[in-house]
């Protein structure tokens, strides 16, 4: 059985085998992507080696693929730190709207000084997406609503909310197809191609997050929760204390995920009506948290190793001619592996011949 | 470290992550070598001078390799669509058409790239900009306008075009003066629209004399945005013009389209017209017209035809690209319900020739010829004039009825006619000899046969009356407005309903 | 149990109440009533399917977030082997065969693979979603949008009711057919005992020697079927083209729905229709003159969801599902 404090040699045995396990979806991933290529005719080499060389081959691309990463980093987080506490939090999606929708608000509505505006936007988005959170950590607190019943609902409504805010509230009076975009002040500085400072702030958030979940008594009764929920009540941790914090936690990060689209990505600076720069970063962000184990740290690097797919899948456009969108085919195959931890342990069986199986 | 606690599944699984990074590395090298492979099959091709489409390689990291595949006058250009992307039969797929037909005669290579979110067009633009061999760089759509301003800073040895953008503006705004490599295509739609606004009022003024009853034309828009007010106005300006043509031809109002005091009454209306001031009348709401917010949701396009088909609209204009296979399900089940061969009702084809989606019962289409604006921004990219027509024009091209750059014509606007038609039939049966599959309707021969047959039905005199505002547009007789602003959409709005 | 029924028919005298108070306001506005109704109808069709279906499911025990993505698959091999077979009706069962495919393969998930289900069926999201295009592009290289012969849309017929004649789709009765089918299966039939068992008491299934496994696959295969043909329909029986946002979150839609009625699949199916006209009316209200003013049709595409979200918070949830839902089933 896996404890939450073990010795330093079970620790590297235990991360030897999740990245193994990782590895391996995304072994099968890619296979089945090369599959689906194979099938329709498609030079399967080409494609992979574009992929790849676009991505990560030079120092554009992989500050491109970074820039793609930097929303990921968030949601997956968000999705992560609910599977932490045992919940399935899919509701980045919808928090990551308001939280854009709450940058704009602050970027392009007021009027401050240069720093500070930038601030108070970021800060307001996180505070948006938060507070979106809330009635779900509430409708499960208090009413025993299952969380992935009311997220979804909840993604829905905020997607036609913010349509309607963006259409009818917060549009450009010269551009009706999306909002205002926010003023010079409350931009993130760009570092190279799509890249802005708002990386860095992600990255440190990343680890604030790690921080509380592994360091302070908060996060430690966090996992308890979602370790056991039992031994939880036992031992005299508050429940929904502990709910409502990883439900805040993922909404503040979900929400800076939003801001990262408006505050920090060039050149457009706003949200379309449409919201095409804001669709599915949330759910991918739930593949990418299992790629990463649903560790800060892995999701930070499950995050550009998918955002190298996003962008990578351009130049497998480019120079294949096979449609980009097969990256998402993949990615949903990586995350189908993952889900069956059955699937694994035959896997580990047959290398072991003998199973002894119920762990993982 | 105490690795020799490992069991047998984590040994193994360490060594798979060994295995696949050595893996990783040795694909790295090979599919370079399988690339180097098609990079000769590619000159093969040209140098027999077959003109096989885009397959074709080469990268961005190693300049090297690159040198080797330049063939002499090898030059690609690349289309990079906005997120309504390719398949809406009209303001995309022209693009891309314009490009094939660049292909076809200048020898020129093309790669396509469509945008999936509005993340993806500076990367996609970017993409295409590295590539060493691509001369000219085609942004399809307004959207990219801002995307392109930052691209064609970035890459100044490279040409950029765009489709519909106003990027010049942006760059005039931004850094004081326009960019010596960026050249935006616009349209007259306005032009074209009023056309088709005349064919639809003229077409129900003759169907009414014949004992029809059809008060109204209509008109479905996409997203309300200051391009699409050029399409509304041109339009409705269209109708008036084409029942005062009547009036003046005939020597009466057109019959119910014309007279019926249902358009409205009280202060300033007499004789069923508008009057705001004197001397100054107007046909005021003969064109029902509504903004469906959307682009891509063809269901809406339905539900907004539907009910003016049943108000009695003649004929509804499409000016949402794919929307328009909404509006023509209505006109089908108008069409089923009513065992009719042919119109009316009718809808109008935007962009492309879409006079083949359903023959007989698209009267025309204002055809906005994007793929024009692709095909001559290559040829300047070809001949070395692109630079030129950017300084002499300030880097925007305008396309329309009667417009020209230097002594060449340069044309891009115009209603369809059975010639053009020819020209779509024949993408239709390429199409369709490419997958295998059925794209068009019926055979080529019966839509023609279709077309020509619900062209005839129609009396001469309503083409005598288009050519008529055409020639009168090309020699600036009569002067179509073109409107951009909200205070000028408004006051249109104000006369015309 | 009484006292529950009566319940339920207050409850639906108040809803049909309140649709016409709804229809007679929104033909004052100039809307047709008839028309709303038929379009009503047409959105309510993949949703019922997809939600009967889905409500089989869950009574079994297992949960599936993944309709979307059967909605995207199904409608994509509908369409293609549509045209291959020459018919509209192939076409919709054949999607229905693809979607019973995926439902097996997640019910097995589900099963033997003990997978985490809602990640499977998000993931079966997103796989799609990207599928979807690529196929598109593979298939009829064609980017975006696929038409086919309108030959091949199933007609539809016509029914005189009061106040005119209303056109129906015959796959539109047939998805009101098959929700009482699904009722008799489920509380009349052996079958549905299991399956219920499966759900609730899944010791019950096993002690009485049947294989939990194969009572739930069974039914995931039945939901898969259902789901297929709700996607296939959308393109077969009602646009007539393929597009990529042919499904615009419909998936999602049903799950609500299922959520609303508690998984009793005639209320599943009334649900349907008060979503699925509640999307007729926002298309109507977004492209009628004078009224899209007034009311912002946003607000009418989220009403499927606050009712949703509203009715749980209204109701303890706990009790309108099986104990067993979402649940691989251990032996112990």
């Amino acid at each position: 059985m896996v404890s939450l404090t073990a010795s330093p040699s079970t620790r590297l045995r235990r991360l030897l085998l999740k990245l193994g396990e990782s590895l391996l979806a995304v072994v099968i991933g890619l296979i089945g992507g090369a599959i689906l290529m194979l099938l329709y005719g498609y030079d399967v080499g080409v494609a992979y080696s574009a992929l790849f060389r676009g991505a990560f081959g030079d120092v554009s691309g992989l500050l491109e693929t970074l820039a793609f990463a930097t929303p990921l980093i968030m949601t997956g987080l968000t999705f992560g730190v609910g599977l932490r506490a045992g919940l399935f939090n899919v509701g980045a999606e919808g928090q990551m709207y308001l939280g854009a929708i709450g940058a704009i608000m602050v970027g392009s509505m007021l009027r401050m000084p240069p720093l500070i505006h930038l601030v108070t936007a970021t800060v307001f988005a996180m505070f948006m997406g938060a507070l979106w959170s809330l009635p779900t950590a509430f409708l499960k607190i208090y009413r025993g609503v299952h969380e992935v019943v009311s997220t979804i609902m909840l993604n829905w409504v905020a997607f036609w909310l913010v349509t309607y805010l963006i259409t009818y509230q917060l549009a450009d009076p010269t551009r009706a197809e999306r909002a205002l975009p926010v003023q010079e002040t409350a931009r993130y500085a760009v570092i190279g191609s799509s890249l802005t400072m708002v990386f860095p702030v992600v990255i440190a958030l990343a680890l604030v997050t790690f921080f509380i979940i592994w360091r302070t008594t908060v996060g430690y009764e966090l996992r308890i929760v979602g370790y056991n929920v039992e031994a939880a009540k036992y031992t005299g941790i508050s429940i929904s204390k502990s709910i409502l914090t990883s439900f805040i936690i993922g909404g503040l990060l979900a929400g800076l995920a939003g801001a990262s689209q408006v505050l920090g990505r060039p050149p457009h600076w706003t949200v379309f009506a449409t919201m095409g720069n804001l669709i599915n970063l949330g759910f991918e962000g739930i593949g990418v948290s299992l790629i990463g184990r649903n560790h800060p740290i892995g999701i930070i690097f499950a995050s550009i190793f998918y955002g190298g797919l996003l962008h990578g899948g351009r130049f497998m456009e480019f120079e294949a001619g096979v449609a980009s969108e097969l990256v998402r085919a993949i990615n949903g195959i990586i995350i189908i592996a993952l889900a069956v931890p059955g699937a694994l342990q035959t896997f580990r069986q047959l290398v072991r011949r003998r199973g002894r199986g119920g762990e993982v | 470290m105490d690795v020799k606690g490992l069991t047998r599944t984590e040994a193994v699984l360490a060594a798979l992550l060994v295995v696949a990074l050595i893996a990783a590395g040795v694909g790295w090298i090979q599919t370079g070598q399988v690339r180097t492979e098609t990079m000769t099959k590619t000159v093969t091709t040209t140098v027999g001078g077959a003109a096989q489409t885009i397959t074709v390689t080469n990268t961005v990291t190693s300049t090297s390799t690159v040198e080797r595949i330049i063939a002499p006058g090898t030059i690609k250009i690349a289309v990079v669509s906005d997120i309504g992307g390719r398949g809406d039969l009209s303001f995309n797929d022209m693009a891309f058409k314009g490009g094939d037909e660049a292909v076809r005669d200048f020898g020129v290579e093309m790669v396509e790239l469509i945008s999936k979110t509005e993340a993806d067009y500076v990367p996609n633009l970017e993409t295409a900009a590295r590539d060493p061999n691509v001369k000219l760089i085609v942004g399809v759509g307004f959207l990219l306008s801002e995307a392109l301003l930052e691209v064609a800073q970035k890459y100044p040895d490279k040409n950029f075009a765009g489709i519909d953008t106003f990027t010049q503006s942006l760059a005039v705004g931004n850094l004081g003066k326009p960019l010596p490599n960026m050249l935006d295509i616009v349209y007259e739609e306005h032009k074209g629209s009023a056309v088709v606004g005349a064919l639809g009022c003229l077409v129900a003024a003759a169907y009414n004399e014949a004992g029809g009853n059809y008060p109204y034309i209509g008109g479905v828009f996409g997203i309300e945005i200051p391009v699409l007010w050029k399409f509304e106005i041109g339009y409705k300006w269209g109708c008036d013009w084409g029942l005062k043509w009547y009036e003046q031809r005939f020597g009466k109002k057109a019959p119910i389209i014309g007279e019926d005091s249902r358009y409205g009454s009280g202060p300033g209306w007499a004789n069923g017209l508008y009057c705001p001031a004197a001397g100054e009348c107007w046909y005021k709401g003969r064109v029902l017209w509504t903004y469906t917010g959307t682009f891509s949701d063809i269901t809406k396009g339905y539900a907004a035809a539907k009910p003016m088909y049943e108000q009695g609209a003649i004929a509804v204009y499409n000016i949402a690209g794919p929307l328009g296979l909404g509006i023509n399900q209505a006109v089908q089940e108008i069409a089923t319900e009513r065992n009719l061969a042919n119109g009316p009702p009718f809808w109008i084809g935007v962009d492309a020739n879409q006079d083949w989606i359903n023959p007989g019962f698209v009267i025309a289409s204002m055809m906005k010829r994007v793929d024009r604006g692709v095909y001559y921004a290559t040829l300047l990219t070809v001949i070395g004039k692109f630079r030129d027509v950017v300084a002499e024009s300030n880097g925007v091209l305008t396309l329309g009825i009667g417009t020209r750059v230097g002594r060449l014509a340069m044309e891009g606007i115009s209603v369809s006619t059975l010639a053009d038609l020819d020209e779509f039939i024949q993408m239709g049966v390429e199409a369709e000899k490419l997958t295998g599959k059925q794209v068009l309707p019926m055979p080529p021969e019966q839509i023609r046969q279709k077309v020509t047959e619900m062209r005839s039905r129609v009396p001469s005199w309503v083409w005598d009356a288009l050519t008529e505002l055409e020639s009168k547009i090309r020699t600036g007789q009569v002067d179509v407005p073109m409107v951009l602003t909200k205070e000028a959409v408004d006051s249109w709005r104000e006369k015309l309903g | 149990m009484a006292a529950r029924s009566r319940w339920r028919i207050a409850w639906l005298l108040a809803g049909a109440a309140s649709l016409a108070i709804v229809i007679y306001t929104l033909s004052l506005a100039g809307m047709r009533p008839v028309r709303l109704i038929e379009t009503g109808l047409l959105a309510m069709t993949p949703l019922a399917f997809a939600a009967i279906g889905e409500c089989i499911n869950e009574k079994s025990g297992q949960i599936n977030i993944g309709i979307e993505g059967i909605f995207l698959i199904s409608s994509v091999a509908g369409v293609y082997w549509a045209e291959i077979l020459d018919s509209g009706v192939a076409g919709i069962l054949v999607g229905g065969l693809f979607g019973a495919g995926l439902g097996a393969f997640l019910s097995i998930l589900n099963t033997y693979g003990k997978a985490e289900q809602v990640i499977a069926g998000m993931a079966l999201n997103i796989m799609a979603g990207g599928l979807f295009q690529y196929l598109l592009m593979a298939i009829w290289a064609f980017p975006g949008i696929h038409i086919f012969p309108r030959e091949l849309v199933v007609p539809r017929i016509s029914i005189p009711i009061p106040g005119g004649e209303l056109a129906v789709s015959p796959i539109t009765l047939s998805a009101i057919a098959i929700a009482f089918l699904a009722t008799l299966l489920l509380y009349r039939t052996l079958i549905g005992l299991r399956i219920r068992a499966a759900g609730e008491k899944p010791e019950s299934v096993d002690v009485a020697g049947h294989n939990i496994n194969h009572v739930r696959i069974l039914a995931g295969v039945i939901a898969g079927f259902l789901a297929g043909l709700g996607g296939a329909f959308m393109p077969l029986g009602w646009f007539g083209g393929l597009v990529k946002e042919i499904t615009a979150g419909r998936g999602f839609i049903a799950l609500a729905a299922v959520v609303f009625s508690g998984l009793n699949p005639l209320t599943a199916l009334a649900a349907t229709f008060i979503f699925g006209f509640a999307e007729g009316v926002a298309f109507t209200v977004v492209v009628t003159p004078g009224v899209k003013e007034m009311v912002p049709f946003h607000f009418i595409q989220m009403t499927p969801y606050i009712l949703t979200i509203a009715i749980l918070a209204a109701f303890v949830a706990s009790r309108r599902f099986p104990k067993a839902l979402g649940k691989p089933y251990v032996r112990e």
